[in-house]
């Protein structure tokens, strides 16, 4: 477990400290002894990295956390993936083509092979697909298929069709959709589309989240619950590292762990936590930051009075000043948002700030609405410190234009079960990317077919924006797409049906160790194939 | 004798029946539905009722507390929601680190607070055992919470000497700021019937009468204050045990520390109910075990107990 | 001689300390939107995060409040939660423990039977847990710890109960045709009151100190409602750039708790010199 490399370099135990460090090390002999034995020295070379939460699974049809999809995607395939810039690229598929109706999707695979040496083929891509989408395997991941052709009645129960997946050799796969789908390839890239070896599901069985056989670049050494998953190189891979043998992934929930095991030079790569920002800024020249897809806002009930009058939620727009609490709160990470869309995925029509702070305004608005005393609502939360903190700020400034915000905190569960039924007035949430592609911004949080759960939990409705919305899905088009995408959110910025935020900035230092890093645009991009060590390496 | 300990041991059944229930029905009136933590964004109803029904939740309340009762009867905690891993391995794993921890603070608590209760008896510098009894007054008074902060704020962020949190595979240098912040109300509460028991002896008769046969003053501490004035250590160490378990939970979360307490508090924190459920059974009933065992010791130490012990 | 007539001495000396604080702490709480500079709740972004000073004794917060303020006003929340749930405790515990106590036979099993199983618990355990399922909330947390520490209170009143029940005076009382509740009212609680004063301030710095890790977990009174806990876990994330975040409210927590348990042994030495107050005895 790399005890060796744990202790700190030498320049930093200073006379005293070690004394009381020696003496500490004959206090602890005895208990020492019930300690786990660590591996020594000799480690190979290896890239070490922190989760702040454990994944609950590396299977890729029950991973629904960052965690457990991103580490399922290091040890699993995609037929086709993204790389760190969020383009589509082959995975197991060499090349694909599509008919001209946009409809049949035949892609030739690369003689992969599985992390037990065993070749892949097309029928285990048959055979993980048809998994994710048995209504036995309950995977809450099912949809990301929903597309292919009779999928969604073989999940409600009817016999698998198998001419919707077809293998026809061992390296060729045809699949057929009910209809034309846009982002389908950007469908098979995410992480419950990853292609596991038939033979050890079936011999592991439910034990397969925490013994997974992939034919990803990383496989999995071993997974000691609550401290480190260490995942090795695959041999069998095609694209293998040349220089970093193996990934250590502690768990550190902690930031100041975090931070400490990164400054002591026992982690290669540190996610600095937003209270550190500005210390960072100037302790690290080499930060490396990049624009998140991932949207924070204050969703607004829109079914509920008074909420339901668009004047009331612009009023809201107006009345936070959001510019400062990035500034304040958030230490400059993140970038105010207009519209819900992260415009690395889809351009700003220029010139459309519609809601700058603007208390006057507000008070004006809801005013004409019928309000000039305000109201008071309820904004909800799960149990989040930063959030906590966000919304304090958001109640200052509400209660400068007379509307008393009380906070409502939920666990998850408890605040999913509200809010996805409609019972708070507005809730605190953020939304973060499945896939490159405005798609994923637009269709799940505003189309009409999706309040509750589906993903649209502001209730909103908007016979305009749905009709763009179908419309922009089928189109295979892209700059057709694109314009139908803008018009949509042009048209929910007008609404208002959040309270629009902003869009995290992450900030990343890394260790002196590595070179080729860089932050993907979307985290199952990340696969650790460029990077190297620079010679400094303090092994 | 005998008789004492079985009438201990049949008392036993219904408190342990009790916690039980206790922990089942805390679990079964938790609110909001734990299902939907298990989905993710984007779901449908069908979907939840399969899970519903793979989690035996769809059952009605009694059939699900005799499932409850007859798996228990078999070891058998479930499996976490989350995870799907069985809580009795999960429980296997982390808790040898509580009691390294606790077993750690244990001996700190021990050695250290008749070390300090014995200088501040002492005599020779009467400032040191002022100052050790206004120490220890402190040390029952802050929350550990709080000390394990500064102890962080000290050592780890002022002085770089030791690691903030974490556990290090187990390395003893993460093993040290948990501990003494697990022990300090322990080892103050120590120091102080180490002092008392060190002053009330060293006026008794028999040490006296030592003195006076001409024994030379180490023997006489060695030999008679010392045995007489840490019987009621043994006692606190025995009564402290709910405290390190209940310690280790505050210990653990801050110190990133990870056993059994932290494994309660994040499932709490993800209302994973099979985890929560299994995990404070297995402490309430480790709990009543070394209660038993400490009461039964005093029996042994002292037959008075045993016609007392069964009238509470 | 000598070494005695200090310690008494030396007793006296902090018990009167710890009323001192304890009544400053009170004071200033009670007292704290009258004292305070600017409302504990107000948000100016423009002075976060600024390091004690003059104006701010304390610092601010990242929201830009001052900390004493909210450490003011926290003590409200904390040392009423405290007293509101050693109440209910008291309240449980007088009426299960007197039950127990003078009535007897079965009623006294199923009473200590429910007491064993609440101590079967360690007490934050049981705590975290049950704050785990019910509504957040103040009310929820001191209806949790009065139920909690109910059982510690019940076994010291039926053990007192049971020793006054046969005394001479109040069996010639029976005789004499005294009902059970003036029985019980007149001649046998007023015998209990000395060692319950004792326990319950001693608990209540217990409890203050649970509500305060209840808190801190994040289980307890949530933010923006200021409590100590909630503050010390909030300022975690700022240990290394605003360490009076956190130094602050634990100082004042650990000031508060220690002068109640300066209280609490004063009056025992008082009250009732012969008495052991042992740590299960508070239950917390």
């Amino acid at each position: 477990m790399g005890g060796e490399s744990l202790a700190p370099p030498p320049g930093r135990r200073s006379g005293v400290g070690g004394a009381v460090i020696d003496f500490w090390r004959s206090f602890f002999l005895l208990t020492g002894c019930l300690l786990p034995a660590c591996t020594g020295s000799g480690d190979p070379p290896l890239l070490r990295l922190a989760l702040q939460t454990e994944p609950a699974t590396l299977d890729p049809v029950a991973a629904v956390d960052f965690s457990s999809g991103t580490l399922s995607s290091l040890i699993h395939s995609n037929l086709v993936r993204f790389d760190a810039a969020g383009r589509i690229v082959p995975d197991l598929a060499r090349e694909w083509s599509i008919s001209e109706d946009g409809r049949r999707y035949r892609f030739s695979l690369f003689p992969a092979r599985f992390a037990n040496g065993r070749r892949v083929t097309a029928r285990d891509v048959v055979f993980s697909f048809r998994r994710l989408l048995d209504p036995a395997t309950v995977s809450p991941r099912w949809w990301v298929l929903e597309p292919v052709k009779s999928a969604a009645s073989f999940h409600a129960g009817s016999p698998f069709s198998d001419d919707s997946m077809l293998a026809l050799d061992d390296s060729t796969l045809v699949i057929t959709l009910e209809g034309p789908t846009a982002h389908f390839l950007s469908l098979l890239s995410m992480p419950a589309a990853g292609v596991v070896c038939a033979e050890e599901v079936r011999e592991r069985g439910a034990d397969y989240g925490r013994r997974p056989c992939g034919s990803g670049p990383w496989k999995l050494s071993f997974w000691h619950a609550g401290e480190e998953i260490r995942l090795e190189k695959n041999s069998h891979c095609r694209e293998i590292n040349a220089s970093v043998e193996g990934i250590s992934f502690r768990i550190l929930p902690e930031s100041m762990t975090r931070i400490a095991e990164f400054e002591v030079g026992n982690l290669d790569i540190l996610e600095v936590p937003g209270a550190e920002i500005n210390h960072w800024r100037t302790a690290a020249p080499g930060l490396l930051q990049a624009e998140e897809l991932r949207v924070v806002y204050i969703g607004l009930n829109n079914r509920k009075p008074p909420l339901d009058d668009p004047r009331v939620r612009r009023a809201l727009n107006l009345a936070v000043d959001v510019e400062t609490i990035i500034a304040r709160i958030l230490f400059g990470a993140g970038r105010r948002s207009r519209g819900p869309v992260p415009p690395a995925l889809l351009p700003w029509p220029t010139g459309t700030d519609l809601y700058p702070y603007d208390p006057e305004e507000a008070r004006r608005l809801l005013s004409e609405a019928g309000f000039p005393h305000g109201f008071s609502m309820e904004i909800w939360q799960r149990e989040n410190p930063e959030a906590g903190r966000i919304l304090e700020s958001v109640q200052g400034y509400l209660a400068r234009v007379g509307i008393e915000v009380k906070i409502v905190t939920r666990e998850w569960g408890a605040f999913k079960q509200a809010v996805d039924r409609g019972t708070p007035d507005a809730f605190y949430l953020d939304w973060f990317a499945d896939y490159p592609d405005a798609e994923n911004f637009l269709q799940p949080l505003f189309h009409s077919s999706n309040r509750g759960g589906g993903g649209n939990r502001s209730g909103y409705a908007n016979s305009r924006v749905d009709s763009l919305l179908e419309e922009a899905a089928a189109q295979v088009n892209a700059g057709t797409r694109t314009r139908l995408y803008q018009r949509a959110e042009e048209l929910i910025y007008r609404d208002a049906p959040w309270i629009f935020l902003w869009f995290p900035i992450r900030y990343e230092v890394v260790s002196e160790r590595i070179t080729g890093y860089r932050i993907p645009l979307i985290f199952n991009g990340r696969r650790f194939l460029e990077v190297s060590f620079s010679g400094r390496s303090d092994h | 004798m005998i008789k004492f300990v079985l009438r201990r041991i049949i008392l036993l059944v219904p408190i342990l029946l009790g916690v039980v229930t206790v922990t089942f029905i805390l679990m079964y009136v938790i609110p909001g539905d734990p299902v939907l933590a298990l989905v993710g964004e984007r779901y449908d109803e069908e979907t939840l009722e399969a899970k519903r029904r793979e989690l035996g939740l769809d059952q009605p309340l009694f059939k699900q507390y005799l499932g409850y009762l007859g798996r228990v009867s078999r070891m058998d905690l479930g499996r976490s929601f989350i995870t799907g891993r069985p809580v009795t391995e999960s429980i296997a794993e982390r808790f040898p680190r509580t009691l390294t921890l606790a077993l750690s603070a244990m001996l700190l608590a021990v050695s250290g607070g008749i070390l300090a209760g014995a200088l501040a008896a002492w005599g020779r510098f009467p400032w040191l055992g002022r100052s050790m009894m206004t120490l220890s007054l402190v040390g029952v008074s802050i929350p550990v919470f709080w000390l394990g902060l500064l102890l962080i704020f000290l050592f780890s962020i002022k002085l770089s000497l030791l690691p903030p949190s974490g556990y290090g595979g187990g390395s003893w240098r993460y093993l040290i700021l948990p501990a003494i912040t697990l022990s300090f109300a322990s080892l103050a509460t120590i120091a102080r019937v180490t002092r008392s028991g060190f002053l009330d002896t060293g006026g008794e008769d028999f040490v006296r009468t030592a003195r006076a046969k001409g024994l030379g003053e180490s023997k006489v501490l060695g030999k008679h204050i010392l045995r007489n004035a840490l019987i009621p250590v043994v006692t606190i160490v025995g009564t402290d045990f709910g405290s390190y378990l209940s310690g280790s939970v505050l210990t653990e979360s801050i110190f990133g520390w990870p056993g059994l307490g932290r494994f309660i508090v994040q499932a709490i924190l993800k209302r994973d109910f099979p985890v929560i459920q299994g995990s404070i059974l297995f402490m309430a009933v480790l709990f009543v075990i070394v209660n038993l065992l400490v009461d039964l010791s005093y029996g042994i130490i002292d037959p008075r107990v045993r016609r007392m012990g069964g009238a509470s | 001689m000598r070494g005695r007539g200090r310690a008494v001495f030396f007793r006296r000396i902090p018990a009167l300390a710890g009323l001192s604080i304890l009544a400053l702490v009170i004071i200033l709480s009670l007292l704290s939107p009258l004292l305070s500079t600017a409302p504990p709740e107000e948000i100016d972004l423009d002075r976060s995060l600024q390091p004690p000073s003059r104006e701010h004794p304390f610092g601010t917060d990242p929201f830009g409040r001052d900390v004493l303020s909210r450490v003011m006003a926290g003590g409200r929340v904390s040392l009423g939660v405290g007293f509101m749930a050693r109440t209910i405790s008291l309240l449980i515990g007088l009426l299960l423990g007197t039950l127990a106590g003078y009535v007897g036979g079965r009623v006294d099993s199923v009473i200590m039977r429910l007491a064993d199983i609440t101590f079967a618990f360690p007490t934050l355990l049981l705590l975290i847990a049950i704050m785990a399922v019910v509504s957040p909330g103040v009310v929820s947390l001191f209806v949790a710890l009065g139920v909690v520490g109910w059982a510690a209170l019940a076994r010291l009143v039926r053990a007192q109960v049971m020793a006054v029940r046969e005394r001479d005076y109040v069996r010639a009382a029976r005789a004499s045709g005294a009902g059970h509740l003036k029985l019980i009212t007149r001649y046998i609680l007023p015998q209990c009151l000395s060692p319950l004063v004792v326990v319950y301030t001693l608990g209540l710095g217990m409890t203050i100190m649970a509500e305060a890790s209840i808190s801190f977990l994040g289980l307890g009174v949530r933010p923006p409602a200021p409590s100590w806990g909630a503050m010390i876990s909030g300022g975690i994330a700022f240990m290394r750039t605003a360490p009076w975040l956190t130094l602050f409210p634990g100082l004042v927590l650990t000031v508060t708790v220690c002068s109640l348990n300066l209280v609490g042994d004063g009056l025992r030495d008082a009250l009732d010199p012969r008495m052991v107050v042992g740590k299960r005895d508070l239950s917390l």
